[in-house]
């Protein structure tokens, strides 16, 4: 007798099934798909013990009839595709007519259905490959679908689930992908009655990667968009300069509502980026989404259609690279100062008729001992140079690129390469007020500090060098035991930042000597800080580099003059100084913008000139 | 109340008693300057924030009529600028919580508030605790006063302490990082120690007290005030609770490795180190070597600096940072030809300057991560 024989169907399916369902994240990636795909604007996911128990989910698509239903399990089975040529140009994400099949031989699968406008619903279930007969049910408009004992039949895959905790995780990330594609259609994700993943219709994507990344996240995000109409349409939502992470999780790029590992988005991101995060492995934040006839590219190339090949891969490598070069030369530069000088008038007349800064903290304008001054300093002399110049930059102005930028920020209004910035005074004791080429520039004086000083000290930490400054007496800070465990555990890591911290007795620790950068050293405040960054930073995972970096953070913030403070104008000028020797300084650590321009033409439009 | 009085007097008093008032509160009353005349007593200039409180007596000027008036205390400085300095024939009258200020040729009327509520004026307590020339007391609050701590928190150390005992005043002001300290004997100090915190802003004010350098200043303690008495100027203030730090030990004992320099060659060579250097990045190296004090310094993005100043230093070499500033800030109060000493110990031990009138700052060193 030949050995060798045609496996059963259910078997085919099995091992067919391996392609596709890995885990409970990959049930839940098909369904969520054929629930997309069905038209549904609002799509439920309820998982028990990580999906490895149940998976339900329910959406109010166009539904399946009872025809439908007996098909729905059988392997190659599908509404999506005709004939071969339909292959060419896919447009819904599934295609093979193989999700429910294999579904179906690895677990219990029930799908209840009821399509848009019948009167009733139908129900067909698949035990591990057994189909039985369609039969008729109660059941609201669109589709449930429940998965139970996923590989309770297959050993040799079910001992490769991980905890309830890590299956859990994959289908959170599964979700939020599905959320950021599809920003119209609403996704639930419940856990044993816990909801994890919500989001609203209509709120926009910048608005989903708040809920799923932080909002202060999600504000500091640049926008990017190609031209409308570009044969391959590009969105983007991605970190500005100076804000990265010390992975590329956040680099997200989805194809046609598609989540695609693309190598072709990925290098050209990376492209786009060049000398823009800081070197050693810093990574940018990006949320790519590619939009394009579905003819440009095939969808067919990997079991879990997790990539693309496309057509014409360098049109899009262009594409994206272009448009999120753009957004990122656009976002604000620094404020790169050619100190303002007139000849002639020698530099400290100058400056001591320019500036009207308030030389000490709340003294009324005009009160006796205020320092006097013309109230428009400079104002009737200098304003004709001034509008001489502009006439002169403003032919150079916008850059008519293939690109529309839009940022956070209003007045919006990209000011290229270096120019040159007239200091006018502070307002608010929090905002300089500078007068640029072609309009007034505000600039966040904590902001901007903190951004030089960020830089200054990852510098400093990446010579290893960093300024320690002894106390005369010991700061005694009193923690909590566990505390005191966790200093003196990080102690290597506080000796780096330019902390010496030594024991002090039960539940205190001595601080000998802290970082010369800090402007108002408060041990004590700065400590428990530091200590709750390196806390959350841990829980969430954060290596060595980004836990560094996100301390350093604190620290800069710590560090820069606060809004309120009244800068010596000499302070201002040397802040400015050192704000031009970096290249982005148009955000903070957080991604907080540094400055607001009103070009002339916004002022003009708002006084209706 | 109708008084007459000459400007220039009248205006300083009211100068300096404006300088008390609060600026802004919703008490209006302390936004004032009083004048309270009495053909016994004279003319009394008064202010008080309640953290503040100062009287002055004029030795000038006429009382017709007794009488107490509140006004606001920008105003009437500004009315008595605008009348003129030089004029010896003001005439004020006082009614129903106004003020009129009449020349030949000009009338104002300030609205003022009910003289009632006023804080009740003050009295020297008793005893002083320390008494001892005016010129000398503020060179004591001048050196001392800018080493305060700024940051939040720790909030005794933004004052100084005034320690009393029978025979000196110590003055000592810290920020944690630098430590200044000014002692002056006294002939008839309290029995036992005592030890008070001071604002700075009622310091800066005790330093415009006096106009007369050879005046003695008396000192005095009482229910959680400190009163300075100088002259017709009394003026006390609200103490600062709290304690400072056993700086004592701080201090470090004399030690050999050190020179003698003109503190005004020392500030010179600081400056020109620390010019390369950024606000941020603040230090100065101190290479201690045979007779030569090189100070250099470097900051990546701006450049380096390297300064030789020849002092007499023969001890082994020593090599330690410091903030420039933390040391300029010491030597810009002392007497540019005076002969100041500066020693250190080891490189993450605090360095000193001693001026051999008592004066004693203590500054911690910086060093660099490695
Ligand atoms: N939630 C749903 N609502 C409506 N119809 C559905 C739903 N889920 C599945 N279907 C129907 O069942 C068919 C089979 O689904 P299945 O996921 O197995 O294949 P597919 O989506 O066509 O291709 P792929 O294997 O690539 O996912 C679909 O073509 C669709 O017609
Ligand atoms: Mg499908």
């Amino acid at each position: 007798m030949g050995r060798i024989r045609q496996l059963p169907p259910h078997v085919v399916n099995q091992i067919a099934a391996g392609e596709v369902v890995e885990r409970p994240a990959s049930v839940v990636k098909e369904l969520v798909e054929n629930a997309v795909d069905a038209g549904a604007t609002r799509v439920e996911v309820r998982l028990v013990e990580g999906g490895k128990a149940r998976i339900e989910v329910r959406d109010d698509g166009c539904g399946m009839d009872a025809d439908d239903l007996a098909a729905a399990f059988l392997p190659h089975a599908t509404s999506k595709l005709a004939d071969v040529g339909d292959l060419e140009h896919i447009a819904s994400l599934g295609f093979r007519g193989e999700a429910l099949a294999s579904i179906g031989s690895v677990a219990r699968a029930t799908i209840t259905s009821r399509p848009a406008g019948a009167d009733a619903g139908a129900v067909v279930e698949d035990r591990e490959g057994a189909v039985t007969c369609v039969r008729p049910a109660a059941a609201a408009p669109g589709t449930v679908i429940v998965v139970e004992g996923l590989f309770a039949g297959v050993p040799a895959r079910r001992k490769f689930l991980r905890s309830a905790a890590t299956e859990l995780g994959h289908a959170v990330e599964t979700m939020e992908r599905f959320a950021l594609a599809f920003p119209d259609v609403v996704f639930v994700l419940e856990h044993e009655g816990r909801t994890l993943v919500d989001t609203a219709a209509g709120e926009g994507r910048r608005a989903r990667i708040g809920r799923f990344h932080g909002d202060d996240l999600a504000r500091a995000l640049l926008e990017a968009r190609s031209a409308p109409g570009a044969a391959v349409e590009v969105e983007a939502w991605l970190s500005p300069p100076g804000l990265s992470r010390a992975d590329a999780r956040l680099q997200q790029v989805f194809v046609n509502g598609r989540f695609v590992r693309d190598r072709t988005s990925l290098h050209a991101l990376r492209e786009a980026y060049r000398d823009l995060v800081p070197p050693g492995d810093r990574q940018p934040i990006v949320f790519l989404f590619v939009t394009c006839d579905p003819a440009r590219v095939d969808v067919n190339v990997h079991p879990q259609k997790a990539e693309v090949r496309w057509r014409d891969a360098s049109a899009v490598h262009e594409s994206v690279r272009r448009t999120l070069r753009a957004a990122l030369e656009g976002a604000r530069p620094g404020v790169p100062v050619a100190p303002w000088e007139r000849p002639g008038v020698p530099r400290s007349t100058v400056e001591a008729a320019e500036w009207a800064f308030t030389q000490g903290a709340g003294l009324p304008v005009g009160a006796p001992s205020a320092p006097r001054g013309p109230a428009w300093p400079g104002g009737g002399d200098h304003l004709p140079d001034a509008t001489a110049d502009v006439a002169v930059s403003r032919a150079a102005s916008p850059a008519g690129g293939a690109s529309a930028v839009a940022s956070a920020g209003p007045g919006a209004t990209a000011v290229s390469g270096r120019e040159r910035l007239r200091p006018v005074g502070q307002v608010l004791g929090t905002y300089l007020v500078l007068e640029g080429e072609d309009g007034l520039v505000l600039v966040d004086q904590h902001a901007l500090h903190e951004r030089v000083l960020f830089d200054q000290i990852s510098d400093r930490l990446r010579d290893g060098a960093l300024e320690v400054q002894h106390l005369l007496v010991p700061a005694v800070v009193s923690l909590s035991r566990a505390e005191v465990a966790r200093v003196e555990e990080e102690r290597g890591t506080f000796e780096r930042l330019g902390w010496v911290v030594e024991p002090f007795g039960e539940g205190a620790v001595a601080v000998r000597a802290c970082p010369a950068v800090l402007r108002r050293p408060d041990p004590e405040g700065m400590l428990r800080e530091v200590l709750a960054v390196l806390d959350t930073g841990r829980r969430s995972g954060l290596d060595r580099a980004a836990l560094l970096s996100a301390v350093v953070d604190r620290m800069a913030c710590r560090g820069a003059v606060m809004a309120g403070d009244a800068l010596h104008p000499d302070e201002v000028l040397a802040l400015l100084a050192q704000a031009e020797a970096l290249n982005h300084a148009h955000s903070c650590p957080h991604g907080r913008p540094t400055r607001l321009v009103m070009s002339r033409r916004d002022l003009e439009r708002y006084f209706h000139r | 109340m109708r008084l007459n009085v000459p400007t220039a007097p009248l205006l300083e008093a009211v100068g300096l008693a404006s300088a008390v008032a609060a600026s802004k509160s919703p008490k209006r009353i302390l936004e004032c300057v009083a004048l309270r005349a009495s053909r016994a007593d004279g003319i009394r200039v008064e202010a008080s924030d309640l953290d503040v409180t100062i009287a002055m007596r004029l030795d000038a000027g006429e009382v017709v009529e007794d009488g107490v008036v509140a006004v606001p205390a920008t105003r009437l400085v500004s009315v008595l600028r605008e009348v003129g300095e030089g004029r010896k024939d003001l005439t004020l009258v006082g009614q129903g919580g106004r003020l009129e200020v009449d020349t030949p040729d000009c009338q104002f009327r300030i609205h003022g508030e009910d003289p009632q509520e006023l804080h009740p004026s003050e009295a020297f307590p008793g005893a002083a605790a320390a008494t001892l020339p005016f010129s000398v007391l503020r060179s004591m609050i001048d050196r001392t006063q800018f080493a305060t701590a700024r940051e939040p928190g720790r909030f005794a150390l933004h004052g100084v302490q005034f320690r009393f005992t029978s025979k000196e005043l110590e003055v000592v002001a810290t920020d944690g990082r630098r430590l200044a300290k000014a002692v002056h004997p006294v002939a008839s100090g309290p029995a036992t120690e005592l030890k008070v915190i001071v604002g700075t802003k009622p310091l800066a004010l005790v330093s415009r007290l006096a106009a007369d350098p050879t005046a003695q200043v008396e000192v005095a303690v009482h229910d959680r005030r400190i009163y300075f008495r100088v002259g017709r100027c009394l003026l006390s203030s609200r103490l600062i609770d709290g304690a400072f730090p056993p700086y004592e030990q701080v201090i470090p004992q004399s030690s050999a490795k050190g020179f003698v320099a003109k503190a005004e060659r020392l500030a010179t060579a600081l400056r020109r180190a620390s010019l390369l250097t950024t606000r941020e990045m603040r230090s100065v190296t101190l290479d201690f070597g045979p007779n030569l004090l090189v100070l250099s310094s470097r900051a990546p993005d701006v450049g380096e600096a390297k300064v030789s100043l020849e002092v007499p230093y023969t001890e082994a070499p020593e090599k330690l940072g410091f903030n420039p500033d933390y040391l300029l800030d010491a030597l810009k109060v002392m007497d540019p030809q005076a002969d100041v000493r500066f020693e250190v110990t080891s490189a993450r031990s605090p360095g000193k300057l001693t001026a051999g009138d008592g004066y004693v700052y203590v500054v911690s060193p910086v060093s660099v991560t490695e």
